[in-house]
């Protein structure tokens, strides 16, 4: 099936598929998951590139692509190594909320840093499952003097080590229900920023994850966000790109899936046959490619939409599902598909596995975000 | 179905459960972390009589019966995988072919130093080209007098880092392959030519080592080959086919495990206020778990039971195996779920378990693997015990 490009997105579409095809190098990923690094080289050459930050306004360092650009851009990072397009597709977490709401000045001093790799940025959610009612990381307390205090924490945030700017969710004032949304901008090394390691984990081995404790830190106006309609809005536009990037990486680790598991049925020969000749092996990848499909017309909709109206909540949470549901199945059968040594961590299929099953616990449960979904169709029914 | 568990067998289920969680559970992290089992809890095992659970009492082992096993091994999955499968080879496909078919004085020497764990075993039959296609090996044993020469690779074996004691099947007649020309062999650690190669990094199953066999030009008595020249494959699939229902009480196991921890961290994790376990996604989620726990418990007793009656459970054993390693799978995407972002966490039993169990549905014959041998029982006209009751049941009157 082909999914309708416009020329520029066809282009960057090759070029990034020059590029990943062209540097990411499977031992050399391997060895940086083993070292659990951050794929340092890799991410510069993507700045390098223009890679990072295409959605950013032209004057900012971007090319002001919309979100189809963006998802074509993480799916094939993803596509080419889960691990590192990961870690490349997050490395500017939170630019939106700049470019969206944030003032010339905040632009300035972060957007251009973050397209060209010398800032690297993380989020600091106070609720992943993006419910309505869901509590900020912090909370802002006017102080009188124009500053402000912001006392708070997040669990679970990733890159906080490398990150050089946290951008946090916050309100302002202790009232949650007419509290104002804002987002504080932090450097990391501010006092009262208190990063806690958490060890290692299942997936995504090249990106550290942190619990972070703000305890008293002084804010002042200059880097506080004020999304213009200082309200939940906000918070919701952010989430839905937020949520259109986890699908695009969830669709790049699902087409990786498939085109190890097709390349590895094309070639192992098992009973004195190709093991793609076999039916049940064949029906295995046809359900695959079509649930992978049905999940891209998804998601390029999703992303073509984006344009007009951002869409609702709780359809970009169908979406992220949907796309999550399909990697975490691709992932399953094409380690399936290659028996024994799929198991073996020598094989990129072992960490994609890993990887779907770490990225669909860090981006929030399923039964809650079911629950916003059933809340729009269904409503309340007493 | 516990209910018609013999007492004994309910004793011999309730120790291994207080062994495991006083003796093996402390040290599961230990484990995980350094990648291999302490000495001194491997010494432990072995005073327990760990390793040689089924060899028959007159070679000094515990002649546990099939379904006893079964217990044990499911009890023996609830702490870290490595345990298990350490004994898991002494216990099933490096003993059964020496008991199955080996020669008095085979059986005499090994025996005992395997049901004493003095002698740990691997199984020698996986080769990179011959993964689902067991007959398709090449490892050679070529005759020369008084011995076989053997030549050829093995891979992903698992304990051959540690083993003394290697039961390898070759191909001595490449013309007759699996209608005669494969034989069965015992390699003792130490014999000329026989190296180990790469060692395995996997995705779960440390402290349970995999690596790869190297064979060449190794000498090899004749007295050490199990059961009759040309039979091996027989004696393999024998084997294999024994160790499955091993894979079954393992998913059995780990899924209770996993449902255990799932209840506790349900109830104790609040949300809003309330626990998670008052949503009723959650407790359908649990109710999925236990329902599939409580129906492989069901099809594993039961199909043990028939291999200690004697009985062809063949086609039992391939479903036992393939629903109890599918149905893990699927409690560990649900046990995930529930714990959330917490369980991504290494240190976390859902963490490795979701490692662990991945296994389960790729070795000792993968899930796909079992549905063409189920395919084909069924299309021959194999009928299920299950079946067989039924056909008698309805002959005597049927339903009223």
């Amino acid at each position: 099936m082909k999914f309708t490009l416009t020329e520029e997105q066809k282009y960057i579409q090759k070029a990034i598929r020059e590029f990943t095809r062209g540097e990411f190098d499977e031992d050399q990923i391997l060895e940086l998951l083993e070292n659990r690094d951050f794929p340092q080289n890799l991410f510069r050459k993507a700045c390098k590139l223009d890679f990072v930050g295409v959605g950013y306004p032209e004057e900012f360092g971007g090319q002001a692509c919309g979100m189809m650009e963006q998802v074509l851009v993480i799916e094939e990072f993803c596509r080419k190594d889960s691990s590192v397009g990961i870690a490349l597709g997050s490395a500017d977490a939170g630019a939106e909320i700049i470019c969206a709401w944030g003032n010339d000045i905040q632009k300035q001093k972060m957007l251009p840093g973050l397209a060209k790799g010398k800032l690297v940025s993380t989020v600091l959610f106070g609720d992943v499952d993006a419910r309505e009612d869901g509590r900020p990381a912090a909370i802002l307390t006017p102080e009188g003097d124009g500053t402000f205090r912001l006392n708070g924490n997040a669990d679970f945030v990733m890159n906080a080590e490398r990150a050089d700017v946290f951008i946090v969710q916050a309100q302002i004032g202790a009232d949650a229900p007419t509290a104002d949304c804002a987002f504080a901008l932090l450097k990391r090394n501010t006092p009262g920023v208190t990063l806690q390691a958490l060890g290692e984990k299942l997936g995504i081995g090249v990106i550290a994850w942190h619990h972070v404790i703000l305890q008293d830190v002084v804010v002042t106006e200059a880097d506080i966000v004020r999304p213009a309609d200082e309200g939940r809005g906000a918070m919701l536009d952010f989430q839905k790109i937020h949520l259109l990037r986890i699908a695009a990486m969830f669709l790049g680790i699902a087409q990786g899936a498939l085109d190890m598991a097709l390349r590895y049925a094309k070639q192992r020969v098992q009973f004195n046959r190709k093991i793609g000749e076999f039916q049940g092996i064949r029906h295995k990848l046809a359900d695959m490619y079509m649930d992978l499909q049905a999940t891209r017309a998804l998601v390029y909709a999703a992303a073509e939409g984006h344009l007009h109206d951002h869409g609702d909540l709780h359809d970009l949470l169908g979406v992220k599902l949907t796309a999550e549901r399909t990697a975490m199945h691709l992932t399953d059968e094409a380690l399936q598909i290659f028996g024994g040594s799929g198991y073996m961590i020598e094989l990129p299929v072992e960490h994609f596995y890993r990887d779907a099953r770490t990225l669909r616990a860090l981006s929030g449960r399923t039964v809650f975000q079911k629950d916003v979904i059933a809340q729009a169709i269904v409503g309340h029914l007493t | 179905m516990i209910g018609t568990l013999p007492e004994e067998y309910l004793r011999t289920k309730q120790q291994i459960r207080e062994f495991v969680q006083t003796d093996l559970e402390p040290y599961a992290e230990d484990v995980e972390v350094n990648n291999r089992i302490p000495e001194h809890i491997l010494e432990k095992m072995k005073q327990r009589g760990l390793f040689g659970l089924t060899i028959p009492k007159a070679y000094g082992g515990g002649g546990m019966s099939k379904l006893e096993f079964c217990l044990v091994e499911q009890e023996l999955s609830k702490t870290h995988f490595a345990f298990l499968d350490i004994i898991s080879l002494n216990n099933g496909l490096g003993s059964k072919s020496i008991v199955l078919d080996g020669s008095e004085a085979m059986k005499r020497k090994y025996l005992p130093q395997l049901a004493s764990g003095r002698l740990i075993s691997a199984f020698a039959l996986t080769e990179p080209n011959a993964g689902s296609d067991a007959a398709g090996i090449t490892t050679s044993a070529v005759r020369q007098g008084d011995h076989f020469v053997l030549n050829g690779m093995k891979h992903f074996i698992t304990n051959a880092p540690i083993a003394d004691l290697f039961i390898v099947i070759a191909v001595t007649d490449p013309e007759l392959r699996t209608r005669g020309g494969i034989t069965a062999f015992v390699v003792e650690k130490g014999a000329p030519g026989l190296t180990i190669g790469h060692v395995h990094n996997t995705m779960g199953m440390r402290g349970a080592h995999k690596s790869e066999v190297i064979f060449k030009d190794t000498p090899v008595p004749v007295e050490n080959v199990i059961g009759e020249v040309g039979k091996g494959f027989q004696v393999a699939m024998k084997t294999v086919d024994d160790g499955r229902m091993g894979v079954a009480s393992t998913s059995l196991g780990m899924a209770e495990r996993l449902l255990e921890l799932s209840i506790g961290h349900a109830q104790r994790t609040m949300r809003n206020g309330k626990p998670l376990a008052d949503s009723q996604a959650i407790q359908w989620m649990l109710a999925d778990m236990g329902t599939e726990i409580y129906s492989a418990q069901a099809m594993i007793y039961a199909t043990a039971a028939k291999i200690d009656r004697q009985e062809d459970a063949a086609l039992e054993v391939a479903m036992c195996k393939l629903y109890a390693s599918e149905m893990v799978g699927r409690v560990v995407d649900k046990a995930m779920e529930i714990f959330g972002r917490g369980g991504l966490r290494k240190g976390s039993t859902v963490e490795r378990m979701c490692r662990d169990a991945r296994i389960l549905r790729i070795f000792e014959g993968t899930a796909e693997i079992h549905r063409v041998i189920i395919g084909r029982y069924l299309l021959k006209g194999k009928r299920t015990a299950y079946a067989a009751v039924e056909k008698q049941a309805s002959g005597q009157g049927g339903r009223a």
